[in-house]
Protein backbone atom coordinates (compact mmCIF):
# COMPACT_ATOMS: atom_id res chain seq x y z
CA UNK A 1 0.00 0.00 0.00
CA UNK A 2 2.82 2.58 0.56
CA UNK A 3 5.39 1.10 -2.05
CA UNK A 4 5.01 4.41 -3.82
CA UNK A 5 5.85 6.29 -0.80
CA UNK A 6 9.37 4.55 -0.60
CA UNK A 7 12.76 6.22 -2.58
CA UNK A 8 11.95 9.41 -4.11
CA UNK A 9 13.07 9.52 -7.78
CA UNK A 10 16.96 10.95 -8.33
CA UNK A 11 17.89 11.06 -4.71
CA UNK A 12 20.31 8.69 -4.53
CA UNK A 13 23.85 10.42 -4.35
CA UNK A 14 27.34 9.69 -3.33
CA UNK A 15 28.45 11.49 -0.46
CA UNK A 16 31.41 13.39 -0.04
CA UNK A 17 33.28 13.97 3.60
CA UNK A 18 36.67 15.43 3.57
CA UNK A 19 37.24 15.43 0.15
CA UNK A 20 36.76 11.83 0.05
CA UNK A 21 33.54 9.49 -0.86
CA UNK A 22 32.34 8.53 2.34
CA UNK A 23 29.34 6.21 1.69
CA UNK A 24 26.07 6.77 -0.37
CA UNK A 25 22.82 8.43 0.61
CA UNK A 26 19.12 8.37 -0.53
CA UNK A 27 15.93 9.89 0.56
CA UNK A 28 12.26 8.29 1.32
CA UNK A 29 9.12 10.19 2.41
CA UNK A 30 7.59 8.21 5.19
CA UNK A 31 5.48 4.81 4.79
CA UNK A 32 2.47 6.12 6.52
CA UNK A 33 -0.35 8.97 6.73
CA UNK A 34 0.70 10.24 9.80
CA UNK A 35 4.49 11.66 11.32
CA UNK A 36 6.15 9.18 13.97
CA UNK A 37 8.92 9.55 16.56
CA UNK A 38 12.24 7.77 15.18
CA UNK A 39 11.61 4.94 18.00
CA UNK A 40 9.00 3.58 15.57
CA UNK A 41 11.15 3.33 12.87
CA UNK A 42 11.02 -0.80 13.46
CA UNK A 43 13.55 -1.48 10.18
CA UNK A 44 15.59 0.22 7.01
CA UNK A 45 16.74 -2.30 4.81
CA UNK A 46 19.02 -1.23 1.93
CA UNK A 47 20.65 -3.72 -0.49
CA UNK A 48 22.58 -3.21 -3.75
CA UNK A 49 22.85 -5.52 -6.67
CA UNK A 50 20.88 -8.04 -4.32
CA UNK A 51 23.80 -7.89 -1.54
CA UNK A 52 22.07 -6.59 1.66
CA UNK A 53 23.98 -3.31 3.51
CA UNK A 54 24.65 -4.21 7.28
CA UNK A 55 22.09 -3.00 9.51
CA UNK A 56 25.02 -1.05 11.28
CA UNK A 57 26.23 0.71 8.45
CA UNK A 58 22.33 2.48 8.31
CA UNK A 59 22.11 6.24 9.34
CA UNK A 60 18.64 7.77 9.38
CA UNK A 61 17.71 11.36 9.50
CA UNK A 62 14.73 13.34 8.66
CA UNK A 63 16.58 16.60 9.51
CA UNK A 64 19.46 16.36 7.67
CA UNK A 65 21.40 17.18 10.93
CA UNK A 66 21.60 14.65 13.68
CA UNK A 67 22.20 11.25 12.72
CA UNK A 68 21.24 7.61 14.34
CA UNK A 69 21.66 4.18 14.10
CA UNK A 70 18.65 1.90 13.75
CA UNK A 71 19.80 0.33 17.05
CA UNK A 72 19.60 3.86 18.32
CA UNK A 73 16.68 5.25 17.10
CA UNK A 74 15.03 2.51 19.43
CA UNK A 75 14.91 4.76 22.49
CA UNK A 76 14.30 8.19 20.13
CA UNK A 77 11.11 9.48 20.75
CA UNK A 78 11.69 13.47 21.01
CA UNK A 79 13.23 13.52 16.91
CA UNK A 80 10.12 13.01 14.61
CA UNK A 81 9.62 11.84 11.38
CA UNK A 82 6.71 14.01 9.81
CA UNK A 83 4.07 13.13 7.08
CA UNK A 84 5.58 14.43 3.81
CA UNK A 85 8.87 15.03 4.89
CA UNK A 86 11.66 13.86 3.02
CA UNK A 87 14.14 11.48 5.24
CA UNK A 88 17.65 10.91 4.58
CA UNK A 89 19.19 7.20 4.76
CA UNK A 90 22.99 7.31 4.26
CA UNK A 91 24.83 4.12 4.16
CA UNK A 92 28.42 4.27 5.71
CA UNK A 93 30.94 2.64 3.19
CA UNK A 94 33.95 4.06 1.55
CA UNK A 95 34.67 5.24 -1.72
CA UNK A 96 30.71 5.29 -2.00
CA UNK A 97 28.92 3.31 -4.57
CA UNK A 98 31.29 2.35 -7.83
CA UNK A 99 30.63 3.80 -11.25
CA UNK A 100 28.30 2.10 -13.11
CA UNK A 101 24.79 1.00 -12.86
CA UNK A 102 23.52 -0.31 -9.85
CA UNK A 103 19.83 -1.66 -8.74
CA UNK A 104 19.18 -0.28 -5.06
CA UNK A 105 16.23 -1.44 -3.06
CA UNK A 106 15.06 0.20 0.40
CA UNK A 107 13.08 -0.60 2.40
CA UNK A 108 11.59 0.73 4.93
CA UNK A 109 9.75 -0.53 7.90
CA UNK A 110 7.06 1.95 10.65
CA UNK A 111 5.92 -0.38 13.60
CA UNK A 112 1.98 0.94 14.08
CA UNK A 113 0.17 0.36 17.37
CA UNK A 114 -3.40 -0.76 15.40
CA UNK A 115 -2.06 -3.33 13.15
CA UNK A 116 -0.50 -6.57 14.55
CA UNK A 117 2.21 -6.57 11.50
CA UNK A 118 4.50 -3.82 10.70
CA UNK A 119 3.87 -1.56 7.76
CA UNK A 120 6.39 -2.30 5.19
CA UNK A 121 7.54 -0.31 2.11
CA UNK A 122 9.63 -1.27 -0.67
CA UNK A 123 11.07 -0.09 -3.57
CA UNK A 124 14.24 -0.80 -6.38
CA UNK A 125 14.96 1.68 -8.39
CA UNK A 126 18.05 2.13 -11.41
CA UNK A 127 21.07 3.92 -9.93
CA UNK A 128 23.36 5.41 -12.52
CA UNK A 129 26.76 6.24 -10.82
CA UNK A 130 29.10 8.51 -12.96
CA UNK A 131 32.73 9.16 -11.15
CA UNK A 132 34.20 11.20 -9.56
CA UNK A 133 31.36 13.87 -10.95
CA UNK A 134 28.66 12.53 -9.00
CA UNK A 135 25.55 12.63 -11.52
CA UNK A 136 22.97 9.88 -11.49
CA UNK A 137 19.70 8.77 -13.57
CA UNK A 138 16.97 7.05 -11.89
CA UNK A 139 14.03 4.69 -12.86
CA UNK A 140 11.99 2.59 -11.29
CA UNK B 1 -38.41 11.33 4.46
CA UNK B 2 -38.69 12.71 8.54
CA UNK B 3 -38.83 11.25 11.92
CA UNK B 4 -40.36 12.82 14.90
CA UNK B 5 -38.07 15.19 16.23
CA UNK B 6 -36.51 16.22 13.43
CA UNK B 7 -33.15 15.18 15.26
CA UNK B 8 -30.88 13.74 12.14
CA UNK B 9 -27.58 12.96 10.96
CA UNK B 10 -25.29 16.07 10.08
CA UNK B 11 -22.52 15.52 7.29
CA UNK B 12 -18.78 16.12 7.13
CA UNK B 13 -15.67 15.12 5.91
CA UNK B 14 -12.52 13.12 6.83
CA UNK B 15 -9.50 14.49 5.91
CA UNK B 16 -7.70 11.05 6.10
CA UNK B 17 -9.94 10.60 2.93
CA UNK B 18 -7.34 13.31 0.84
CA UNK B 19 -3.62 11.62 1.98
CA UNK B 20 -3.02 11.06 -1.54
CA UNK B 21 -2.64 14.53 -2.10
CA UNK B 22 -2.26 16.25 1.56
CA UNK B 23 1.57 17.80 1.28
CA UNK B 24 2.12 17.05 -2.36
CA UNK B 25 -1.23 18.64 -4.53
CA UNK B 26 -3.14 20.15 -1.36
CA UNK B 27 -2.49 21.72 2.29
CA UNK B 28 -4.59 21.77 5.06
CA UNK B 29 -6.26 24.90 3.72
CA UNK B 30 -6.92 23.36 0.42
CA UNK B 31 -8.98 20.08 1.89
CA UNK B 32 -11.16 22.66 3.74
CA UNK B 33 -12.09 25.17 1.19
CA UNK B 34 -12.88 21.95 -1.23
CA UNK B 35 -14.91 21.02 2.04
CA UNK B 36 -16.68 24.32 1.85
CA UNK B 37 -17.27 23.78 -1.47
CA UNK B 38 -19.33 20.79 -1.02
CA UNK B 39 -21.00 22.28 1.67
CA UNK B 40 -19.89 19.69 4.19
CA UNK B 41 -19.13 21.36 7.35
CA UNK B 42 -18.50 18.71 10.06
CA UNK B 43 -14.48 18.06 10.21
CA UNK B 44 -12.11 15.11 11.27
CA UNK B 45 -8.92 15.94 11.19
CA UNK B 46 -5.71 13.29 11.87
CA UNK B 47 -3.72 14.99 14.84
CA UNK B 48 -0.38 13.51 14.04
CA UNK B 49 -0.68 14.60 10.16
CA UNK B 50 -2.78 18.04 9.89
CA UNK B 51 -1.61 19.59 12.94
CA UNK B 52 2.05 21.17 12.60
CA UNK B 53 4.18 20.32 15.27
CA UNK B 54 2.18 18.00 16.79
CA UNK B 55 1.06 17.84 19.69
CA UNK B 56 2.83 21.31 20.30
CA UNK B 57 1.18 23.78 17.67
CA UNK B 58 2.83 27.34 17.52
CA UNK B 59 0.35 30.42 18.26
CA UNK B 60 0.65 31.50 14.44
CA UNK B 61 -0.69 27.55 14.02
CA UNK B 62 -3.83 27.97 16.30
CA UNK B 63 -4.38 31.38 15.06
CA UNK B 64 -4.71 30.39 11.82
CA UNK B 65 -6.72 27.60 12.46
CA UNK B 66 -9.15 29.01 14.00
CA UNK B 67 -9.21 32.00 11.03
CA UNK B 68 -9.49 28.97 8.56
CA UNK B 69 -12.78 27.27 10.27
CA UNK B 70 -14.32 30.77 10.09
CA UNK B 71 -13.79 31.51 6.96
CA UNK B 72 -14.55 27.85 5.31
CA UNK B 73 -17.52 27.71 7.92
CA UNK B 74 -16.06 24.53 8.97
CA UNK B 75 -16.91 22.70 12.78
CA UNK B 76 -14.02 20.84 14.14
CA UNK B 77 -15.86 17.77 15.02
CA UNK B 78 -13.44 14.36 15.14
CA UNK B 79 -10.09 14.54 16.28
CA UNK B 80 -8.35 11.38 15.34
CA UNK B 81 -5.14 10.36 16.82
CA UNK B 82 -3.37 7.08 18.30
CA UNK B 83 -2.21 6.08 21.30
CA UNK B 84 1.11 4.40 20.10
CA UNK B 85 1.49 1.52 22.26
CA UNK B 86 4.51 0.00 20.54
CA UNK B 87 6.30 2.62 20.68
CA UNK B 88 9.20 1.43 21.99
CA UNK B 89 10.05 -1.93 20.25
CA UNK B 90 9.98 -5.16 22.61
CA UNK B 91 7.51 -3.29 24.85
CA UNK B 92 4.26 -2.68 25.38
CA UNK B 93 3.65 1.40 26.71
CA UNK B 94 2.70 1.05 30.74
CA UNK B 95 -1.13 2.35 31.69
CA UNK B 96 0.79 5.48 32.68
CA UNK B 97 2.54 6.13 30.02
CA UNK B 98 -0.21 5.77 27.85
CA UNK B 99 -2.53 7.79 30.42
CA UNK B 100 -0.01 10.87 29.78
CA UNK B 101 -0.38 10.36 26.13
CA UNK B 102 -3.81 10.38 26.10
CA UNK B 103 -4.25 13.47 28.36
CA UNK B 104 -2.21 15.78 25.80
CA UNK B 105 -4.25 14.85 23.22
CA UNK B 106 -7.90 15.38 25.14
CA UNK B 107 -5.92 19.11 26.00
CA UNK B 108 -5.11 19.62 22.44
CA UNK B 109 -8.40 18.42 20.84
CA UNK B 110 -10.00 20.82 23.03
CA UNK B 111 -8.05 23.14 22.26
CA UNK B 112 -9.21 23.25 18.81
CA UNK B 113 -12.57 23.01 19.43
CA UNK B 114 -12.98 19.60 19.24
CA UNK B 115 -15.83 17.35 21.09
CA UNK B 116 -15.12 13.51 19.53
CA UNK B 117 -11.96 11.82 19.75
CA UNK B 118 -11.26 8.94 17.33
CA UNK B 119 -8.77 7.24 19.79
CA UNK B 120 -7.77 4.41 18.55
CA UNK B 121 -6.14 1.66 20.80
CA UNK B 122 -3.09 -0.27 19.84
CA UNK B 123 -4.37 -3.55 19.30
CA UNK B 124 -2.51 -7.14 20.00
CA UNK B 125 -4.03 -9.40 17.20
CA UNK B 126 -5.17 -9.58 13.58
CA UNK B 127 -8.94 -9.63 14.93
CA UNK B 128 -8.05 -5.90 16.36
CA UNK B 129 -8.41 -7.17 20.09
CA UNK B 130 -7.41 -3.90 22.04
CA UNK B 131 -4.17 -3.44 24.37
CA UNK B 132 -4.89 -5.21 27.38
CA UNK B 133 -4.47 -2.42 29.62
CA UNK B 134 -7.27 0.15 27.96
CA UNK B 135 -9.47 -0.08 30.60
CA UNK B 136 -7.08 1.16 33.33
CA UNK B 137 -5.80 4.15 30.76
CA UNK B 138 -9.16 5.27 29.52
CA UNK B 139 -10.74 4.99 32.99
CA UNK B 140 -7.98 7.32 34.58
CA UNK B 141 -8.52 9.94 31.34
CA UNK B 142 -12.35 9.97 32.14
CA UNK B 143 -12.87 12.84 34.49
CA UNK B 144 -10.07 14.35 32.12
CA UNK B 145 -12.11 13.77 29.26
CA UNK B 146 -15.83 15.48 31.16
CA UNK B 147 -13.17 18.57 31.80
CA UNK B 148 -12.35 18.97 28.62
CA UNK B 149 -15.63 18.28 27.29
CA UNK B 150 -14.50 15.17 24.77
CA UNK B 151 -15.64 11.63 23.91
CA UNK B 152 -13.44 8.81 23.86
CA UNK B 153 -14.13 6.49 21.13
CA UNK B 154 -12.70 3.84 19.79
CA UNK B 155 -13.09 3.42 16.08
CA UNK B 156 -15.22 0.11 14.84
CA UNK B 157 -13.36 -0.89 11.93
CA UNK B 158 -13.03 -4.10 9.61
CA UNK B 159 -12.66 -6.85 10.30
CA UNK B 160 -14.47 -6.37 14.05
CA UNK B 161 -18.10 -7.15 13.87
CA UNK B 162 -20.75 -4.94 15.13
CA UNK B 163 -21.63 -8.12 17.25
CA UNK B 164 -18.56 -9.17 18.91
CA UNK B 165 -16.93 -9.52 22.10
CA UNK B 166 -15.11 -6.65 21.36
CA UNK B 167 -18.30 -4.68 20.95
CA UNK B 168 -19.99 -5.97 24.20
CA UNK B 169 -16.56 -5.02 26.48
CA UNK B 170 -16.79 -1.82 25.39
CA UNK B 171 -20.55 -1.34 25.98
CA UNK B 172 -20.10 -3.34 29.21
CA UNK B 173 -17.33 -0.53 30.07
CA UNK B 174 -19.84 2.15 29.63
CA UNK B 175 -22.15 0.51 31.85
CA UNK B 176 -19.98 0.06 34.45
CA UNK B 177 -18.66 3.47 34.73
CA UNK B 178 -21.85 4.88 33.60
CA UNK B 179 -19.63 7.64 31.40
CA UNK B 180 -20.98 9.63 28.51
CA UNK B 181 -17.25 10.48 27.91
CA UNK B 182 -16.59 7.00 26.49
CA UNK B 183 -18.22 5.82 23.26
CA UNK B 184 -17.79 4.47 19.90
CA UNK B 185 -17.08 5.22 16.19
CA UNK B 186 -18.25 3.45 13.62
CA UNK B 187 -17.12 2.55 10.38
CA UNK B 188 -19.15 1.64 7.58
CA UNK B 189 -16.43 -0.21 6.51
CA UNK B 190 -18.04 -2.88 8.65
CA UNK B 191 -21.33 -3.38 6.74
CA UNK B 192 -19.99 -3.34 3.38
CA UNK B 193 -21.79 -5.89 0.94
CA UNK B 194 -20.85 -5.39 -2.91
CA UNK B 195 -17.16 -6.32 -4.14
CA UNK B 196 -14.51 -3.45 -3.84
CA UNK B 197 -13.36 -1.78 -7.43
CA UNK B 198 -11.97 -3.95 -9.18
CA UNK B 199 -7.47 -4.57 -7.95
CA UNK B 200 -8.53 -2.92 -5.14
CA UNK B 201 -7.59 -4.47 -1.34
CA UNK B 202 -9.74 -7.28 -2.43
CA UNK B 203 -10.97 -8.53 0.76
CA UNK B 204 -11.55 -12.12 -0.27
CA UNK B 205 -13.23 -14.26 2.37
CA UNK B 206 -14.21 -11.33 5.00
CA UNK B 207 -17.39 -11.33 7.07
CA UNK B 208 -19.29 -8.31 7.71
CA UNK B 209 -21.84 -7.21 9.65
CA UNK B 210 -25.91 -7.21 8.65
CA UNK B 211 -27.15 -3.18 9.33
CA UNK B 212 -29.37 -4.67 11.67
CA UNK B 213 -26.99 -4.77 13.80
CA UNK B 214 -26.17 -1.12 13.63
CA UNK B 215 -29.32 0.13 15.55
CA UNK B 216 -28.10 -1.35 18.96
CA UNK B 217 -25.34 0.03 19.28
CA UNK B 218 -26.24 4.13 18.03
CA UNK B 219 -26.81 5.32 21.67
CA UNK B 220 -23.48 4.83 22.32
CA UNK B 221 -22.18 6.36 18.67
CA UNK B 222 -20.91 9.77 18.79
CA UNK B 223 -19.48 9.82 15.00
CA UNK B 224 -19.36 7.78 12.25
CA UNK B 225 -17.01 7.17 10.03
CA UNK B 226 -18.96 6.95 6.32
CA UNK B 227 -16.63 5.03 4.63
CA UNK B 228 -16.96 4.36 1.03
CA UNK B 229 -14.68 3.32 -2.17
CA UNK B 230 -16.59 4.21 -5.31
CA UNK B 231 -19.25 6.59 -6.13
CA UNK B 232 -21.09 5.47 -9.50
CA UNK B 233 -21.56 8.25 -11.80
CA UNK B 234 -25.35 8.69 -10.87
CA UNK B 235 -23.96 8.97 -7.15
CA UNK B 236 -24.70 5.70 -5.80
CA UNK B 237 -22.15 3.87 -3.96
CA UNK B 238 -21.48 0.66 -4.99
CA UNK B 239 -20.05 -1.54 -1.98
CA UNK B 240 -22.08 -0.24 1.26
CA UNK B 241 -25.81 -0.25 1.70
CA UNK B 242 -26.22 3.38 2.23
CA UNK B 243 -29.82 3.61 1.54
CA UNK B 244 -30.07 0.86 4.94
CA UNK B 245 -28.04 2.56 7.03
CA UNK B 246 -29.00 6.28 6.79
CA UNK B 247 -32.58 4.59 7.10
CA UNK B 248 -31.68 3.09 10.08
CA UNK B 249 -30.02 6.72 11.49
CA UNK B 250 -32.80 8.47 10.49
CA UNK B 251 -35.69 6.01 12.59
CA UNK B 252 -33.50 6.44 15.58
CA UNK B 253 -32.94 9.65 15.33
CA UNK B 254 -29.16 9.54 15.63
CA UNK B 255 -27.64 13.31 15.35
CA UNK B 256 -23.89 12.70 14.87
CA UNK B 257 -21.83 13.41 12.34
CA UNK B 258 -21.38 11.34 9.11
CA UNK B 259 -18.24 11.70 7.64
CA UNK B 260 -17.27 10.75 4.26
CA UNK B 261 -14.30 8.70 4.11
CA UNK B 262 -12.83 8.03 0.91
CA UNK B 263 -10.63 5.12 0.66
CA UNK B 264 -10.79 3.82 -3.05
CA UNK B 265 -8.40 3.94 -6.13
CA UNK B 266 -6.54 7.10 -7.25
CA UNK B 267 -6.45 8.80 -4.40
CA UNK B 268 -3.12 10.76 -5.64
CA UNK B 269 -4.78 11.65 -9.28
CA UNK B 270 -5.03 15.49 -8.09
CA UNK B 271 -8.79 15.89 -8.01
CA UNK B 272 -9.98 12.75 -7.87
CA UNK B 273 -11.09 12.24 -4.21
CA UNK B 274 -12.01 15.45 -4.02
CA UNK B 275 -14.83 14.32 -7.12
CA UNK B 276 -15.57 11.22 -5.05
CA UNK B 277 -15.92 13.11 -2.20
CA UNK B 278 -18.50 15.65 -3.61
CA UNK B 279 -20.60 12.80 -5.12
CA UNK B 280 -20.64 11.17 -1.66
CA UNK B 281 -21.63 14.36 -0.05
CA UNK B 282 -24.65 14.81 -2.63
CA UNK B 283 -25.96 11.28 -2.09
CA UNK B 284 -25.89 11.39 1.54
CA UNK B 285 -28.24 15.21 1.39
CA UNK B 286 -30.56 13.15 -0.77
CA UNK B 287 -30.44 9.94 1.58
CA UNK B 288 -30.99 12.47 4.71
CA UNK B 289 -33.47 14.33 2.88
CA UNK B 290 -31.85 18.06 2.67
CA UNK B 291 -33.14 20.17 0.47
Amino acid sequence: MFDNYIFTENTFRNVESDGKLSGFELKTLIPYYRGIPYSMIHDIRVSVDGNPVEREKIRFSADGEDWFTLSEMETVTTYKWEYGTQGTIYVDQPGGLSAGKHEVTLAVVIRVAYIPVPFEGVRTREVIVNLPKQEEITNE
Amino acid sequence: MSYSNGIKPKRGVALYSYLGEFGTTMTLEDMLADMHGMGAEGLEILANSHIDNYPEPTDAWLENWFKMLEKYKIKPVEYGHWVDSRLYPGRELSTKESYDRLLKDIKLANKLGFTVMRTKLGVIDGALTPVKNWREFIEMALPDAEKYNVRLCPEIHHPTLLKSQMIDNYIDFINKTKTKYFGLTIDFGTMQTNPLPSNWMAAADSIFSPVEDLAPLLPYTYACHAKFYNMSDDFVETTTPYDKIIEVLLKNNWGGYLLSEYEGPNQDVPGYTSDQLRKHQLMMKRLLGEE
